[in-house]
């Protein structure tokens, strides 16, 4: 309302000082003016003062009257001309110390009479040395006789001159008693008041002192508790980092986290740093992490065109390879541009990944591929090479109901089994031999014409009936098998090439079994290979 | 031409004159106002006899000393005091120099010399002033005079009373 509040506490603040400074000056200024004075007085009385003027007085009316008395003494003839010279030279020279001095000055009433009898003494004997000389007794007694006429009256004016002396040394005495009384006064005005000023800058300094050392323990209070604060917050800093990092470690997948331009690694887990082989973050190197340099490049530059990725399989640890699923993306650590790889490893899923393959593309009881796995292969060769020739074999154990029949199961998945192991040791790649049905194989021949395949098929067909397929209870079992054999033909189907070769199967079971027919399609070019069959390979040999 | 004459004539008349003027100066100068046989300074023992009396001849016969001051409580102007040192005209005496010695002007007034003043500020029985003898009505014709110009702290009352004027007597212990 009155005035801006700022300002006049800001004047409330400011005048103390000024009245301390004022005070400062004050007391400065009458330090000086102490000294002025001291000084001053220190002046006058440094010579002795001049009192004497009583006792020049009384010599002035003694001299006189001896003056008389040598002048009497010169009438009467008993004094020569020299005496009355020294006589009143002595004399004169007692008004001499009257003819400079001040001290009447100080009479409180003036008395002119006595300078008057000063100048009239003066005068006189003046008058009388000069008419003296040393030699001339004649003068000395025309000058004794008037001295002995004037001197009588003299007398009582150069007592008057002792009298107005004393009463005016006295008044001088008691002129320099009040100066000095006075001084004394002006001293101890100034010494209260330098006092006081000591005082109150005394009291000033010390509420000052009050006051810093009030303030500095409240600066140490707040720094202390700041202290705490930075510490609290630097522990609980600490928790977190230590708590993210449990949390990190505790993961079951890797972590890293590095620089854009993989100068600096901000992080990196211990699997990883051991995966690149290194010991200590700063030794940390991407690049040495993969397997394959290819899939460090391709993570590298989808991360620098600003890309995320997400569950990229790759082969880690060059040292001792592994299957991880990496995913990364780009982000700012610091304001500065950084990447979070994460790796999960996935050896085990690969492996559960594998036997579930394995276990669907193979017949459990042979080990070869199964019926779909075999069909697969084959669609795959047949796209992959078809310019190629491919050949197909259609395998069917003879009277493979009567063995069942006769020694049991068992003994019948014994024989497919042990058949399996022949079909493997005779053909030289295995891999697209399958059994397709209960005692039915496949063999695909890639790259093989008709009669390549053919040739093959009836090495098939020795091997099975030149020596015994299983030993039971030291009788040996053979067995004989039917082999339908037959070509792809470009643009045909699958199901068109295996009904071509079921036929050439059921030809070859109708002619008498452990054979190996080919039928020629669709060409009706008939070209029979039939190697010589021997004909009791209907029924199973038995020794 | 006659001007140049004119001012050569009035230099010359200064130079006389002022000649003129300096022979009358040393004639005051080396006159005393008082005859030069007249007894100044009597040195009388403890009995009141007469040791010694000395004319100015005397004094001036013995080796002089010059000191500056002036008179205290006259007003008179400090001046150069020259005459005989007090110690040197006590070491004349046949007798050992006495341990005070009472100095008496002829207005009767005295005050006791001890002899350590004469030792250490070695005063004087001046008989000149400024080169001047002094005459009887100016507070001479002999002076004890104490070097107050190279002593400052001479500048006591015990020193000043003992600065006698008219000096006439040394009486001895």
């Amino acid at each position: 309302m009155s005035g801006s509040p700022p300002s006049s506490a800001a004047t409330h603040r400011r005048w103390p000082i000024i009245a301390l400074i004022a005070l400062a000056a004050a007391l400065i200024v009458a330090a000086l003016a102490g000294l002025a004075l001291i000084s001053k007085k220190s002046d006058e009385y440094a010579a002795p003062g001049l009192h004497t003027e009583v006792w020049q007085a009384y010599q002035l009316y003694n001299q006189l009257q001896r003056l008389e008395t040598t002048a009497r003494g010169v009438e009467a003839g008993e004094a020569d001309a020299a005496r009355l010279i020294l006589t009143l030279g002595v004399m004169r020279n007692t008004l001499d110390p009257f003819r400079h001095t001040r001290v009447f000055d100080y009479l409180p009433e003036p008395r002119p009479e006595i300078a008057a009898t000063i100048e009239r003494l003066d005068r006189r004997s003046e008058r009388w040395m000069a008419a003296l000389d040393w030699q001339k007794e004649g003068a000395a007694r025309v000058v004794a006789q008037e001295m002995l006429r004037t001197l009588p009256d003299e007398l009582r004016p150069a007592h008057d001159v002792i009298v107005v002396s004393n009463i005016a040394v006295a008044a001088k005495l008691d002129h320099e008693r009040q100066s000095l009384q006075r001084t004394f006064h002006w001293l101890t005005g100034m010494l209260v008041l330098l006092a006081t000023g000591c005082l109150v800058l005394a009291l000033k300094i010390l509420s000052s002192q009050r006051r810093s050392r009030r303030l500095a323990d409240a600066l140490q209070a707040l720094n202390g508790s700041l202290e705490r604060r930075v510490q609290r917050r630097t522990q609980l800093l600490h928790e977190r980092e230590t708590l993210l990092r449990t949390i990190l470690e505790s993961t079951p997948s890797e972590a890293a986290l590095i620089s854009a331009d993989q100068r600096r690694v901000f992080y990196a887990s211990d699997r990883l740093l051991a995966c690149a082989h290194a010991t200590r973050l700063e030794d940390f190197q991407l690049e040495a992490l993969f397997v394959t340099p290819e899939d460090y490049r391709q993570l590298v530059s989808r991360l620098d065109a600003g890309e995320a990725l997400h569950q990229i399989e790759a082969r880690l640890a060059p040292a001792a390879p592994y299957w991880a699923l990496i995913s990364a993306r780009p982000l700012q650590v610091n304001a500065q541009s950084a990447w979070l790889i994460w790796s999960l490893d996935i050896t085990r899923r690969k492996q559960m990944e594998q036997k579930l393959q394995t276990l669907a593309s193979t017949d459990a009881l042979t080990g070869l591929c199964n019926r779909r796995a075999l069909l697969r292969a084959t669609i795959r060769q047949m796209h992959a090479k078809r310019h190629t020739p491919l050949s197909l074999l259609l395998i069917d154990i003879d009277h493979f109901k009567n063995i069942n029949d006769k020694w049991g199961h068992p003994v019948g998945d014994q024989v497919l089994r042990a058949m399996a192991e022949r079909l493997r040791d005779t053909l030289r790649d295995a891999s697209l031999a399958g059994r397709i049905g209960g005692e039915e194989f496949a063999v695909v021949l890639p790259e093989t014409a008709l009669d390549r395949a053919a040739i093959v098929g009836e090495r098939l067909r020795a091997a099975m009936a030149d020596s015994p397929i299983v030993e039971l209870e030291h009788t040996p079992l053979t067995i004989t098998i039917s082999i339908g054999v037959t070509q792809h033909v470009w643009g045909e189907s699958l199901r068109q090439l295996a009904t071509r070769a079921d036929r050439a199967l059921y030809r070859a079971k109708h002619e008498g079994r452990n054979r190996c027919c080919i039928e020629t399609m669709p060409i009706p070019r008939n070209r029979p290979l039939h190697r010589a069959a021997p004909a009791e390979s209907d029924d199973i040999a038995s020794p | 031409m006659p001007r140049l004459l004119f001012r050569g004539l009035r230099y010359l008349l200064l130079l006389v004159l002022s000649g003129l003027f300096a022979v009358s100066a040393l004639a005051d100068a080396d006159e005393p106002p008082y005859p030069t046989d007249m007894p100044l300074l009597r040195i009388v023992d403890a009995a009141g006899n007469t040791r010694e009396t000395l004319t100015l001849e005397a004094l001036e016969a013995l080796p002089g000393r010059e000191v500056h001051g002036s008179i205290p409580d006259t007003h008179n102007p400090e001046a150069s005091w020259y005459g005989v040192s007090l110690a040197r005209l006590m070491a004349t005496l046949p007798i050992p120099p006495p341990a005070r010695l009472l100095a008496v002007g002829l207005d009767d007034y005295s005050d006791v010399i001890p002899r350590q003043d004469l030792e250490r500020y070695d005063p004087i029985v001046a008989y000149r002033r400024n080169g001047h003898y002094l005459a009887v009505d100016a507070y001479g014709p002999l002076v004890l005079m104490y070097p107050y110009a190279s002593h400052p702290e001479l500048h006591e009352r015990t020193y000043y009373s003992r600065t006698v004027w008219q000096l006439s007597e040394l009486r001895l212990p």
